[in-house]
């Protein structure tokens, strides 16, 4: 523990102060790669949306929502937001907090300690800050609407270098066989796939939580009942589930996008009952749940204010992996052609649509399907590493 | 062990009946009428009416709904209204096929799944280690579909190694020898099965290392390291063994996600499953087969988490079942 | 313990054929060679009366005699089968038929009159439901057809219509080995195993059905009708693969010989990679076009009509969407609902409206349409024109034309929403007229019959179904040649007197020659009112590999007489 302390009051090394210029510059060179290389990266993007400010009034006639431009209004505000985040984690690396004895072996810190010396799970978590990012910034970095078919002409092959030096026939990612232009099909299309993805994931804890937390803490018939509903549910395969009530029920539209989400948070919401049932059940023992009858709490006050909140850690990793996997689900719907009705699209859609040209135009099915599992694995590394760093079983091992 | 099988055995029935019910509800909640199908705008009302007569559909949900569970009761699912044909009769002509991929998935990549969680266990924090994490991550977080179609593309195509879909050769396969045949079978299983098992491999792979490192750390472990036995040893005999029981258990856990990739991965190798079957009869409304596969398909996980409950209980002498 | 298990279920798994090809049948001629098809659906049935899928009806086109077999050129031409001739009455309601007395089931029994006779007996009862049933909407019970002896038989009508139509009613269901299937029970008729395993009385028979994988036919060596009619391949085999990127792969690998419905987009690279291949153009068997709902205030007006077509570029999305990477373009405009292949008929005067955006401005204006508030979108008394394109899911072609729909209207101040549903839904929406705007399409009728869609009273239609005749009716697909024949209506509420007075003069003239001005009078008059923006008739492009010879790809079939397909001695590729 002491060395820990030690290393935490070293002044960090003279080239930290590179970060001031770039930030992550400075985490580069003092050695911790994957962080120096994960906020470059941040960089990179955050400089390509730099250029989209300058594009705003044209961008907006296109991104609104209802009339409102609302997302580039998000995309401006993420963009100083991520920018300010970006050098201050460069401050913080020049002078890191000090922090007192108590807060030095708060659980949080050690956790935060754990997960920074984490490697895969930093490059996941950046990874996710990464895709994130994009998804905020989409109205900025997409260069072109991508819904104009007057872009390019159809399936015109990728040319990140004809592109960028102004060629006068080239898109960076080609274009699709209406003549979209694809880097921005891919970015907006990025952006359904991951708030799909999120929400979705949202709503299986919400409901995963409250009926593992109920099984729990009143058990008896009501946790076997609602078990047996989770095995049941557990037992059929999802992808033919969701299939037979998408399938059944055919909603195309916008209302597309809301009865997807809904019935991908609807179907994955199995294991996180299982977790927090199980948590419930070991902290239900607890002295202070037995003081909060004590003192003649309601049900619900102890459930959700006691119980809940302490455990919540495993479902939070959960989550991060479960979106990987509702983003995959997504897919397998899309390949279907049940996926989210265009002229929308998801990088699912996009696979889905691609394929047609398999032979023709490759692209179009190769990069949707990279971006999912750039995506996917993000998620992935990043739970891993959440659990690792929150499972004190393993705390100090590495 | 007997009553405990009974008791898991007593389960089964309610469960079945559960997913039944639910997939019988969906589709009465869902809209369009089921018959439409048959009908042209000619149709004149008494042939509707006849139609609709004769698949049932004139009588209240209720009662369609019983008939259907009395029906289910003797094992059987009816008729088909797409194929005209006995339900029973169509999930056998595509269920072997089904059974064949996915078994040989299961029992061919599995093993290399696990034998790759092992090693990284054993070697923790190893390059070996940290490599093979990501590897396995990578194909973990693949769509199983687009995997499928760039195996195709590359292997099946571009370098011309593997046949590109279907379960034998077209043309040739008549006149094989049956050991031929069985070659041949098992040269088309090949891309569908890596597509359809690479994840689930990758998912043992993690399962694996982590089960390991949960025994590693264990104090009968470092009682046998103490002992002086050698390293070899304990891993093989003491660390192996224990970190393989809970995969016993995802081996039938994992039986749903494989049937769910069958359905995809089915399409692109043009595989005559029972995947495609159940999107088929979605796609048409054809509610019996639909109803029919369900019950297949909760039977299917159903047997396979029977069987990881008795082998584990077989291999398991700490558990005592009564 | 595993690898046996596993042998096991391979070997269940691989003899799920319930009959192998009769290896030891002695070959009765000489035939080479084995053509393999891809198709997109497995059979169902094989009883010509209940079966649905198009992989039935072309197998149907092999294992049965025809009563009556076709080709087409700029109309049916009938070409004598089972029947040698066909005889109208004077008054045109009755044609008499006189049979071959040479063609036999395969177990020996006689093809007669009776059999015929079967097949309608089929078709009529209620017990059955044929989805077939309006072949003998226009019969006289108990006459259709009436038997005089075992090789002559009357088919009689309740009054004269289209002798094309009538020929196509009366042919469309084939003999019917009456002594097999007559104890059958009729309401299960759909179950029963004659549907899975027929016999056949044509040149073909089937051999083998691996479901959802491989139909195989084989030389029905047993056949006893004209020699012109024996197969000259070893086996024809139906694989049934799903994906089209698979199919495309395989066809290039070559590990099948015939692929329909090549996409433009590939035309080029196949024909440059695979000099092997040959590309064939099926033209004009199916039109796209945009309805407008004249019950809807928005389009009651024909200069709105005819100005939203002038604001469409059709030539430029005809080279975005019908043309092959050379610029070749695979379909033509379209000025109606009949198809340029039925030359005499199709009225080639017919001008399309050109594209011209200040003109249907001014059209539009003219119509009280102006943007009197600066938005960008027309209006007219406080309400602006603005309304939704519905089309079908799973069809990209007209996906992809409704977006550029969009994108012409907008700039002619129309703001259109697009929407898209279920195939079925969609339909449905289109038959209950519950619709402002619909991108849909139409298969073409190879006989004139412009009734079900524009006659303001569709109870006088003649039905569309029975004069598709060749084409299957698929009913659990959504591919565009199938679905438009589901729920024919007229969706837009077409209502002229002077159409509906032309419509009735032509169907009540049954010599085509005759009825021919009478049509192309009734086009021009369609096109003028613009119920319709007709968009245009798309070729199909059907790659095969090019040692087949006599290849009947044609408006009819894919591959029709497969009897004719030959492959010379030397270009042979599979010895079996």
């Amino acid at each position: 523990m002491t060395a820990i302390v030690k290393q935490q009051q070293v002044e960090a090394p003279p080239v930290a102060k590179a970060g001031y210029v770039l930030p992550g510059l400075g985490h580069l060179l003092t050695g911790r790669l994957v962080v120096g290389v994960g906020m470059l990266t941040i960089d990179l993007v955050l400089l390509f949306a730099a250029f989209g400010l300058f594009r705003l009034p044209e961008i907006v006639k296109y991104d609104t929502w209802g009339g409102i431009p609302i997302h580039p209004i998000i995309a401006v505000i993420s963009f100083f937001a991520m920018a300010g985040a970006q050098w201050f984690a460069a401050h913080r690396l020049v002078r890191p907090r000090q922090l007192t004895e108590e807060e030095e072996n708060s659980n949080w810190n050690l956790f935060l300690r754990d997960f920074s010396r984490h490697d895969t799970g930093m490059l996941g978590f950046y990874g996710v800050v990464l895709m994130i990012g994009v998804t905020l910034l989409t109205p900025l970095l997409a260069p072109f609407d991508p819904e104009d078919v007057g872009v390019g002409t159809k399936l015109m092959h990728p040319d990140v270098w004809g592109y960028l030096t102004g060629a006068p026939d080239a898109l960076p990612l080609g274009s699709d066989v209406y003549g979209r232009d694809y880097l921005s099909r891919l970015l907006y299309g990025g952006r359904i796939s991951m708030s799909i993805g999120f929400v979705a994931v949202g709503l299986a804890a919400s409901i995963g939580t409250s009926v593992g937390a109920i099984a729990g803490y009143f058990g008896g018939w009501v946790d076997r009942g609602l078990m047996w509903f989770v095995d049941m549910l557990l037992s059929l395969p999802r992808l033919v589930l969701l299939l037979a009530i998408v399938g059944m029920f055919r909603v195309t539209g916008v209302a597309s996008i809301f009865l997807i989400v809904t019935i991908l948070g609807l179907t994955g919401w199995m294991g996180v009952s299982r977790i927090v049932r199980s948590q419930v059940l070991s902290l239900k023992q607890q002295d202070f749940i037995q003081a909060a009858r004590a003192l003649g709490y309601g049900h619900t006050r102890i459930v959700f204010r006691h119980l809940v909140p302490n455990a919540l850690a495993p479902v939070i990793v959960y989550c991060s992996l479960a979106i990987g996997g509702t983003m995959l689900a997504e897919a397998g719907l899309s390949f279907l052609g049940l996926g989210v009705a265009p002229p929308t699209s998801t990088w699912g859609t996009l696979v889905s649509d691609g394929r047609e040209y398999l032979r023709q135009a490759g692209f179009l099915t190769v990069l949707p399907g990279l971006c999912i599992v750039m995506a996917v694995m993000s998620f992935n590394l990043l739970g891993d590493g959440l659990r690792d760093a929150m499972d004190p079983k393993l705390r100090g091992t590495k | 062990m007997f009553k405990y099988l009974l008791r898991k055995l007593l389960l089964v029935l309610p469960l079945l009946i559960g997913v039944v019910t639910l997939v019988f509800f969906l589709i009465e909640l869902s809209p369009g009428d089921v018959a439409d199908k048959f009908f042209t705008p000619e149709t004149t009302p008494e042939v509707r009416q006849q139609i609709i007569a004769k698949y049932g559909l004139d009588k209240p949900a209720w009662f369609r709904y019983l008939l259907l569970i009395k029906n289910l009761a003797v094992l059987e699912f009816g008729t088909s209204i797409a194929h005209g044909r006995d339900v029973t009769t169509l999930i056998w002509e595509y269920l072997p096929n089904t059974l064949l991929l996915s078994s040989v998935t299961l029992l061919v990549i599995y093993p290399v799944g696990i034998a790759l969680g092992t090693f990284q266990g054993v070697r923790q924090g190893s390059l070996f280690d940290s490599t093979a994490s990501v590897v396995s991550l990578f194909f973990y977080s693949m769509p199983s579909f687009w995997l499928a179609l760039m195996l195709q593309l590359y292997f099946s195509y571009r370098f011309d190694l593997l046949p590109t879909s279907g379960m034998h050769d077209p043309v040739e396969y008549d006149y094989m020898t049956r050991p031929e045949q069985i070659v041949d079978t098992l040269k088309h299983i090949i891309l569908p099965g890596v597509a359809m098992g690479v994840a689930s491999a990758a998912g043992a792979a993690r399962y694996m290392r982590s089960s390991i490192l949960e025994v590693i750390r264990q104090d009968f472990v470092r009682t046998a390291r103490a002992k002086g036995l050698p390293e070899s040893t304990v891993i093989r005999k003491h660390v192996i063994r224990n970190a393989m029981l809970p995969i016993v258990t995802l081996l039938g856990l994992s039986l749903p996600f494989l049937f769910s990739g069958s359905v995809l991965i089915e399409i692109v190798f043009a595989w005559p499953g029972m995947g495609r079957l159940i999107v088929n009869s979605i796609f048409s409304q054809d509610t019996p087969v639909v109803i029919g596969c369900f019950f297949v398909f909760t039977l299917m996980v159903v047997i396979g988490n029977l069987i990881a409950d008795i082998s584990y209980a077989l291999v398991d002498p700490r558990i005592k079942y009564d | 313990m595993r690898i046996p298990a596993l042998l096991a279920l391979l070997a269940i798994a691989g003899c799920s054929g319930d009959s192998g090809p009769s290896q030891d049948a002695e070959k009765k001629w000489e035939t080479r060679d084995t053509l393999v098809i891809a198709v997109q659906e497995d059979m169902d049935n094989l009883i010509p009366v209940v079966s649905q899928s198009a992989a039935d009806s072309y197998i149907e086109g092999a294992i049965y005699f025809p009563t009556i077999d076709s080709e087409f050129d700029c109309s049916l031409k009938k070409i004598p089968a089972l029947a040698t001739e066909w005889n109208w009455s004077d008054d045109g309601t009755v044609i008499s038929l006189t049979l071959r007395d040479d063609i036999s089931w395969e177990d020996g029994t006689k093809v007669t009159a009776n059999d015929i006779l079967f097949g309608y007996d089929l078709v009529r009862d209620p017990a059955v439901a044929s989805p077939r049933i309006s072949y003998v909407q226009h019969a006289i019970e108990g006459k259709f057809p009436l038997v005089v002896d075992d090789t002559h038989l009357e088919f009689h009508f309740t009054h004269a219509y289209d002798r094309d139509t009538q020929a196509a009613h009366i042919s469309a269901i084939p003999a019917l080995p009456k002594h097999l299937l007559g104890e059958a029970d009729r309401a299960s008729l759909r179950k029963h195993a004659f549907g899975k395993s027929p016999m056949s009385a044509g040149p073909f028979r089937l051999a083998a059905h691996e479901p959802g994988q491989r139909i195989v036919l084989e030389p029905n060596w047993n056949f006893t009708g004209p020699e012109e009619y024996r197969p000259k391949l070893n086996r024809v085999i139906l694989r049934v693969i799903p994906e089209y990127a698979t199919r495309l792969i395989e066809l290039e690998k070559g590990t099948i010989d015939l692929m329909q419905s090549v996409q433009f987009e590939d035309v080029d690279r196949l024909a440059k990679e695979h000099p092997n291949l040959r590309l064939v153009r099926r033209g004009w068997r199916s039109m796209d076009y945009v309805a407008w709902n004249q019950q809807n205030d928005l389009f009651k007006d024909v200069k709105v009509r005819r100005a939203l077509t002038m604001a469409m570029d059709v030539d430029h999305m005809m080279s975005q969407l019908l043309t092959s990477d050379s610029g070749e373009v695979y379909g033509r405009r379209s000025v109606g609902t009949i198809t340029p292949a039925l030359c005499g008929v199709h009225n080639d005067d017919i001008q399309p409206l050109p594209h011209n955006l200040e003109q249907a401005k001014a059209l539009l204006a003219e119509a009280g349409w102006t943007d009197t508030n600066g938005n960008g979108v027309v209006d007219k008394d406080g309400q602006e024109l603005s309304f939704t394109l519905t089309t079908n899911n799973g069809n990209p072609r007209r996906a992809k034309a409704a977006v550029f729909i969009q994108d012409y209207l907008k700039q002619a101040g129309v703001e259109v929403k697009i929407e898209t549903l279920a195939a079925n839904t969609f339909f449905e929406n289109l038959r209950k007229k519950d619709y402002q705007a619909a991108l849909s399409g139409w298969s073409a009728g190879l006989f004139v019959d412009p009734s079900t869609i524009w006659h303001s009273d569709v109870t006088k239609g003649v039905d569309p179904q029975a004069v598709n005749h060749e084409t299957p009716n698929c009913s659990d697909t959504v591919t565009d040649n199938c679905v438009e024949r589901r729920y024919e209506f007229n969706f837009v509420s077409y209502n002229s007197a002077k159409a509906d007075e032309l419509i009735e003069q032509g169907l009540r003239t049954p010599v085509p020659s005759e009825s021919a001005p009478i049509w192309q009078e009734l086009q021009q008059v369609i096109y003028e009112d613009q119920p319709y923006t007709f968009l245009w008739w798309m070729d199909e492009v059907i790659a095969v590999d090019s040692r087949f010879e006599n290849t009947s790809i044609d408006v009819l079939a894919p591959f029709g007489n497969l009897h004719d397909w030959s492959v010379p001695a030397d270009k042979v590729k599979y010895e079996r």
